[in-house]
């Protein structure tokens, strides 16, 4: 069942399209990884599947309802972890957990009762009564992600929720996506960390210049691609006969040499590494060999050109 | 829902040990300053009359008002937390209107105005000796003015979206109805017509001068304290002068909101 999909969306800033015409589909129970390279789109996609933004052209439906700027109670239903921290510094973890409760129009016992469950989900029920600006970077965006939580919203959007913390707690919210998508919530997921994606969606969407240019599932993508076989091997001893013997062989497009140190570029899908291998054996042996296959980076590097993250 | 909201403005700004003491103890402070130095100059109890310090008086509703002018610093707080970083995205994707969040911050901060106000009234009433004039009259004013003051802020917050600007022009144009009004320079003039103006038609003079026509200070005429009260300006009971002044006050109030709302929908905040 879908719970938002966006069709022909278009959203323009003067002459700069930033949405071009995007197609989006996001099924219940779906953890939706959203991939793009900066100024792809992702953002003011979002902005205007939250009913943040008026668009120009297409319809946005959640929920099965048309979402709008004023469509105040598709609003209620969903919960937003944005990109920056924005929970109030001036407050503890508890009354910014309070406060967006009753923002969503929560009160009495169940206010109470969520308020407590999140502080015990994302980890914070010793730091209940501190004030955010004395936490450190990942218990501030375990808080900003509680603070979306606390209403129980059936679809959740994520953008980038985990930049610039540490291993530990980028874990621990990776984790707790899961969970909120084990217990039935639907999720939609930005990040520049690859590996994110791999670990925790089940469906990926790829965007660049306003729309969606691939999507499925990992192993969709990554089969789909037209690629070519990368083996690399590390022989017992190099020579002139193994290298020509190599380049001899069907589909092998490229062979490069470092010592004894060997990369060779074969056609997608030419099962070339038991080849490869006979013929080293032939040659004195191999001490490692391995057949690397396309990863989502590869993917995306393909099909945009670009790189997801920029170099740290 | 609203004074949830109205509650939690007002909570973060009484956590703000800034906005206390800029609102609480300096005032305070500066009345107390201005009280020593101007008391310096005065010989026996020629300030005293009916038991009020009659200088102090005046220096502290002169300061009330002038810190109600400059609350607007409160609002413009909240605007440039809540409405210029990712913070207005995450109160937006709420199911509130976005007025609701400026119209609870806007009624904080007139709240808070108006308790600092009052603690400045009560500290110096029982410090200085200070007349409370027309009670009713002060609470009217100082309501106003700082209603004024938060529209005017918020104003000024749209054109220029940048806090320090938007600050920076509500301190000089509030010292300057004070300078300009003669009531910071003693003896500074632009000429007779400008400084009648600035003497009665700024917000800052037409509130003080309010307060000012609701009490009476009764001095015999030809006396050392009569000149005193006609040189600080405190003039006798004249409440119709006292309603005209806030009536303006009113009208200015009424057009910066109008002004507000019809800015805000071709430049929104």
């Amino acid at each position: 069942m879908s719970i938002a999909s966006m069709k022909k969306v278009v959203k323009r800033y003067g002459d700069f399209t930033a949405v071009d015409h995007l197609d989006l589909e996001i099924k219940q129970g779906d953890i939706l990884g959203l991939l793009g390279p900066n100024g792809a789109g992702k953002t003011t996609s979002i902005r205007a599947l939250s009913g943040l933004l008026d668009i120009d052209h297409g319809e946005i439906t959640i929920f099965g309802k048309k979402q709008t700027t004023k469509n105040l109670e598709i609003r209620r239903r969903m919960g937003i972890v944005t990109q920056e921290i924005t929970v109030f510094t001036d407050l503890s973890a508890e009354e910014n957990l309070r406060y967006f409760g009753q923002l969503y129009g929560l009160g009495g016992n169940e206010l109470n009762q969520n308020v407590s469950r999140v502080l015990d989900f994302i980890g914070l029920k010793e730091h209940a009564k501190k004030k955010p600006g004395k936490f450190s970077g990942g218990m501030q965006r375990r808080l900003n992600i509680g603070c979306a939580l606390v209403h129980r919203p059936e679809f959740i959007i994520m953008d980038e929720p985990t930049v610039g913390i540490d291993p530990q707690s980028r874990n621990h919210i990776l984790e707790s996506v899961k969970q909120i998508a084990s217990e039935g919530a639907t999720v939609l997921y930005t990040t520049h960390y690859m590996e994110e994606v791999q670990a925790i969606c089940n469906q990926i969407q790829i965007m660049d210049s306003g729309r969606i240019i691939a999507g499925g599932t990992l192993e969709e993508l990554v089969g789909g691609m037209q690629h070519e076989d990368t083996i690399r091997m590390t022989a017992a001893t190099a020579s002139t006969g193994l290298t020509e013997e190599i380049k001899a062989v069907s589909g092998v497009k490229d062979v490069k040499v470092n010592g004894n140190d060997y990369v060779i570029v074969s056609t997608a899908d030419s099962g070339n590494l038991n080849r490869v291998m006979e013929i080293a054996m032939r040659h004195g042996g191999v001490k490692s060999i391995t057949d690397e296959k396309p990863t989502l980076e590869d993917v995306f590097l393909t099909l945009t050109g670009k790189k997801l993250r920029d170099e740290e | 829902m609203f004074l949830i909201m109205i509650k939690h403005y007002l909570n973060r700004v009484l956590r703000d040990k800034i906005m206390l003491f800029v609102y609480g103890l300096l005032p305070l402070a500066i009345s107390g300053l201005n009280y020593m130095i101007f008391s310096a100059n005065t010989q026996g109890d020629a300030h005293m009359l009916n038991g009020y310090n009659v200088i102090a008086s005046s220096i502290v509703m002169s300061i009330l008002i002038l810190f109600q002018i400059f609350s607007s610093s409160t609002i413009i707080d909240y605007l440039h937390a809540d409405v210029m970083g990712g913070r207005r995205w995450r109160l937006m994707a709420a199911p509130r209107s976005f007025f609701h969040y400026i119209f609870a911050a806007t009624i904080a901060a007139v709240i808070f105005s108006m308790v600092s106000g009052a603690v400045l009234l009560v500290v110096s009433y029982f410090l200085f000796n200070v007349y409370m004039f027309n009670l009713g009259v002060v609470f009217i004013v100082m309501l106003i003015l700082s209603f004024m003051a938060q529209m005017f802020g918020i104003l000024l917050f749209i054109f220029f979206k940048k806090k320090s600007t938007t600050e920076a022009i509500i301190m000089v144009s509030g010292f300057a109805m004070q300078i300009f009004a003669g009531r910071l320079i003693m003896g500074f003039s632009l000429g007779e017509s400008v400084d009648r103006f600035f003497q009665h038609y700024t917000p800052y003079t037409l509130g003080l001068n309010a307060i000012f026509y609701s009490g009476t200070f009764a001095a015999e005429p030809g006396s050392e304290t009569f000149q005193i009260l006609t040189d600080i300006g405190l003039v006798n009971l004249d409440m119709g002068r006292a309603f005209i002044n806030i009536g303006i006050l009113v009208a200015i109030s009424v057009i910066l909101t109008a002004a507000v709302y019809m800015v805000q929908r071709r430049r929104p905040l």
